[in-house]
């Protein structure tokens, strides 16, 4: 459910399919629950934010507060498909944790988790300007109603107040529940629960 | 690229306000000093920075990107190729009131 491609990945359109997978995402979306799409709109959705120098902010990309992103929805029958692109910004790192305090990319090692406080650890499991530009976003993430809040910490590791612009381009889609067994296996798209990604 | 023209005032005259989802880019910078006495031209640029943990109520910053100084009669040009970065208001502030010293800015925004 959030994964960075090499070069910008397809969106979902209508009558394919998704599945969820890899474990329960909410209490309505289980492991195994399949859906087609039926409708899709598309919502280009900006946001600028100013850090100072060796400085931070937390963004939620929830539904869940005044200040969250609105990166979620709120109706049962609609997944946010979310291509993320930066803009600006050069020396901003961002780093996803979900569920919050809990970075999304690390390495085996047990030490090896992001810590921009530490400078060994700064540039470890972060995105950038130059690994999703905002004009060919790489970073996808999917999103449903109640999913624990996506969280991007914002770290400005220049020597002066810098300004990232965040471009989200939402394709919203309208999903109908179908039984798992009336559809192909290649012909769905697999949507892994954060927990399976992060081994 | 837009331009603008301003005249030297020590209040500062407003060149150009960046929107919130750009970044403003001067590219191009001519004084063109016909005033009575040297002028010290400064460009600022004033923006609200987000809440951070470092400060969760910030307030107007205001930041000098460049100060030049052109003598009497005299006048000073540059092609600046986008180097000074402006993310909020640019405002051009000028030591002397002077409706002698005319101060164009070239600026794009990305």
């Amino acid at each position: 459910m959030i994964k960075l491609f090499t070069k910008t990945p397809e969106r979902l359109k209508e009558n394919s399919y998704v599945r969820f997978v890899g474990a329960d995402f909410t209490d309505y979306v289980k492991e195994g629950d399949t859906f087609k799409i039926t409708r899709t709109q598309q919502v280009v959705y900006e946001q600028a934010f100013i850090i100072p120098s060796s400085d931070y902010t937390q963004l939620d990309l929830s539904s869940e507060t005044t200040t969250s992103l609105g990166l979620y929805p709120t109706g049962l029958d609609t997944l946010y498909e979310v291509l993320i692109g930066f803009k600006g910004g050069k020396d901003i790192l961002v780093y996803p944790q979900i569920p919050a305090g809990k970075y999304f990319a690390r390495l085996e090692k047990p030490e090896l988790f992001p810590n921009f406080a530490m400078t060994q650890l700064r540039y470890l499991g972060y995105y950038d300007v130059l690994t999703t530009p905002h004009d060919e976003p790489k970073l996808r993430i999917y999103t449903i109603k109640d999913l624990e809040p996506i969280l991007f910490v914002v770290y400005n590791d220049g020597p002066d107040y810098e300004k990232i612009i965040m471009k989200f381009f939402v394709n919203k889609c309208l999903m109908e529940r179908v039984k798992p067994e009336e559809v192909p296996m290649a012909e769905v798209r697999e949507i892994i629960h954060y927990e399976a990604l992060r081994w | 690229m837009a331009s603008v023209v301003v005249e030297s005032a020590t209040a500062g005259k407003t060149a150009f306000t960046t929107p919130t989802n750009k970044i403003g880019k001067i590219t191009f910078l001519e004084i063109d000093n016909q005033h009575t006495a040297d002028i010290t031209i400064t460009i600022r640029d004033t923006f609200t920075p987000t809440a951070t943990a470092g400060n969760t109520s910030p307030t107007a910053v205001n930041k000098d990107r460049k100060v030049i100084t052109v003598k009497t009669g005299e006048s000073y040009t540059e092609k600046v190729d986008g180097y000074i970065e402006i993310i909020g208001t640019c405002t051009i502030i000028g030591s002397d009131d002077a409706s002698a010293c005319k101060i164009t800015i070239g600026y794009e925004f990305e």
